[in-house]
């Protein structure tokens, strides 16, 4: 069975279109707008998803404040979580949290699905 | 007895011959005075040593001639050495100094005594003429008397310097062409008076004529530029130099003091500065001027960069989707499994490709737009149409966004508002406005107003969302601005700058009221009629 990915992105076609071909490689996708919506998706699951994939600059809540939120809660901060952003200029030591992997957008699928593919 | 007495007449005879021969020898031999006898007429009877070392003549060259000759030509003419001998009569004796002839024909300074004879009966028998040569004396006299009168003359004569002498207690002493000059006063009029008359009341009053001479006194000298009064009341800027002069004894006998008028000098010295203080003040000014310019420019540069920044992050977001579903169809193809799609699937690939292709378009447009803008060459076509029409079908269009954004719009209008604007331009404004009332309106309601009066439209729009802070409300016309806020937006900035720019093409203005937290309402008031900028 393929595991659970959680998708989180305030614009609507980015995040469905997410959904969409992760879903045709039978991957079991949740989705939401911000990052609060995420955390909520969270508390509100039974079985921890395999992956984050996460956007950095969101209404509401971005992307680094998930991720600090994320480390706080014991039963996902091991989640693989991945930062996906337009923003060339942002580098892993930059940003200050920790994250598995970055993406740039746009994203190239094969490189989506071989991310999903090791985290998962 | 007789024999006797004759005896005894000659004994004294020959004692008064012999005491005469001695006086005639002593008189000869005197060699500092001419002294010389003459006859009634006036020639020459006796000479001695003395006559001759002055005059040049020798005894023999000179007795029986009239003493005339040691005269000048112009005494003779008018018969001086006549007058002399007359006098001479009159008096008994006559004294002069004057000039007289040597036999070379030099000319020497005399003292000239002439006693008149007279025998027992008192009877005219002759001249004695004692001459002293007092040429030296003379000359020295004469040349302390020249120097004087050069230094009297040049004093005078100074126009461009007032000199004037105060005595020890201040007042005038003397007065010279430039005191006149610069001063106005006649010196009958000032001679005499404290010098403080030249000074302003102030002045006067401060004790400074006193603490001037006290200076002068004490230092020897006492400089000061200030200014001065004239007899006509008006004043002068002066340059003043006083010196105290002293006997040999040290003593003060009073004071030079040397005044300038150099109003023209402090006219053109003020002027000077006056030129250098604005020169200086407009070069701050100026340099004010640079400095805000910089900083203006510095900031136009940090705001391209940033937009740059932003435009790149806002191309990216439409092209993420496009390409995603672009390569899984052609996935899809590659692994011939395409009639697996479902007809959900495929429309969402479509639609999905149309928003971010339209998406694309519409940023590319706001790019040309301010390009238009910047350019001048944003040219409104004009026609005339129902804005409310307009409104309506534009609310209808965003129905989806609208109800993706979670705010409630209500729509309020007047039945219709028939104006001549730019169609086009007029759906951009309306659009951006909608869009970001939806973007920023924390998905409370929205409200949207049409309506008009006699002359004017107005297009309102009111959200209850996140607000603007007073101090960004100015910025947000401004090109690639976008209000800095804890909640990460996407959007270019422009949409605010290029509807402004719209607004006021068509003669109208767009205006902000907003609270932080409370929401923003925007007013846009437009011409009804074609506005001829």
């Amino acid at each position: 069975m393929k595991k659970k990915i959680l998708v989180i992105e305030d614009d609507h076609e980015i995040r469905q279109t997410i959904v969409d071909v992760l879903s045709d490689e039978g991957y079991d996708v949740l989705s939401a707008e911000n990052g609060l919506e995420g955390l909520k998706l969270l508390q509100e699951t039974e079985i921890p998803p395999g992956l984050i994939i996460v956007d950095w600059m969101m209404p509401v809540m971005d992307g680094k404040v998930f991720r600090k939120e994320q480390l706080k809660m014991s039963k996902f901060a091991c989640v693989p979580t991945i930062l996906f952003s337009a923003n060339g200029q942002i580098s892993q030591s930059a940003i200050g949290v920790e994250y598995d992997d970055f993406v740039k957008k746009p994203i190239d699928l094969d490189q989506l699905f071989a991310l999903a593919e090791k985290y998962c | 007895m007789a024999e006797s007495k004759d005896n005894k007449i000659n004994h004294t005879q020959k004692a008064t011959e012999a005491a005469e021969d001695r006086f005639a020898l002593l008189v000869d031999s005197v060699k500092d005075y001419g002294i010389f006898l003459l006859d009634i007429n006036g020639f020459i009877v006796s000479w001695n040593k003395g006559a001759e070392r002055i005059k040049g003549y020798s005894s023999s060259e000179v007795i029986g001639k009239h003493f005339s000759i040691f005269y000048l030509p112009d005494d003779v003419s008018r018969n001086h050495p006549q007058y002399e001998l007359k006098m001479a009569i009159k008096d008994g004796r006559y004294e002069e100094e004057g000039w007289r002839l040597r036999k070379n024909g030099t000319k020497f300074w005399a003292n000239v005594v002439i006693t008149a004879l007279k025998d027992s009966r008192n009877e005219l028998i002759g001249f004695s003429k004692v001459t002293r040569d007092l040429t030296e004396r003379k000359v020295a006299e004469e040349k302390l008397r020249k120097s004087e009168e050069r230094f009297r003359r040049m004093f005078e004569g100074v126009k461009d310097y007032a000199m004037i002498m105060l005595n020890p207690d201040g007042t005038i002493a003397s007065w010279n062409e430039g005191a006149r000059r610069i001063k106005g006063y006649e010196p009958h009029e000032i001679i005499g008076k404290y010098f403080s008359i030249f000074y302003p009341e102030q002045d006067v009053q401060m004790g400074k004529c006193e603490y001037e001479l006290r200076e002068a006194t004490e230092t020897g000298r006492f400089e000061d530029e200030g200014w001065r009064v004239r007899k006509d009341k008006t004043k002068f800027w002066a340059s003043v130099l006083i010196t105290a002069i002293r006997d040999d004894e040290g003593n003060v006998i009073g004071f030079t003091k040397v005044t300038r008028d150099i109003t023209d000098r402090k006219r053109a010295d003020d002027l000077l500065k006056m030129a250098y203080a604005n020169l200086e003040k407009r070069v701050e000014e100026r340099t004010q001027q640079l400095i805000e310019t910089n900083k203006k420019l510095q900031e136009a540069v940090r705001a391209r960069d940033e937009f740059l920044s932003i435009a790149s992050h806002e191309l990216r977001t439409p092209l993420t989707p496009l390409k995603m579903q672009i390569q899984s169809l052609l996935k899809m193809i590659t692994k011939q499994n395409v009639e697996s799609i479902s007809v959900d699937r495929a429309q969402r690939m479509a639609e999905t490709c149309d928003k971010s292709i339209s998406r694309l378009n519409n940023l590319l447009e706001n790019l040309l737009d301010v390009s238009r803008i910047n350019l001048g060459k944003m040219i409104l076509s004009y026609e005339t149409f129902d804005l409310t029409e307009l409104a309506r079908s534009i609310v209808a269009r965003y129905e989806n966004e609208i109800n993706t954004s979670g705010s409630a719009v209500s729509f309020e209008a007047t039945s219709s508002v028939l104006g001549t604007f730019d169609h086009l331009r007029i759906e951009q404004v309306f659009t951006n406005l909608l869009m970001n009332a939806l973007k920023y309106g924390a998905r409370k309601p929205i409200k949207i107003k049409v309506y008009s009066n006699d002359t004017h439209a107005f297009i309102v729009f009111i959200d209850k969302g996140i607000g603007i802070a007073k101090s960004e409300q100015a910025r947000i016309f401004q090109r690639f601005e976008r209000v800095e806020s804890n909640v990460n937006i996407g959007g270019l900035g422009l949409g605010l700058f290029i509807s402004q720019q719209i607004i006021e093409a068509h003669g109208g203005k767009i205006e902000v009221e907003s609270e932080l937290a409370e929401g923003t309402t925007f007013t846009v008031k437009i011409p009804l009629t074609r506005f001829n900028n």
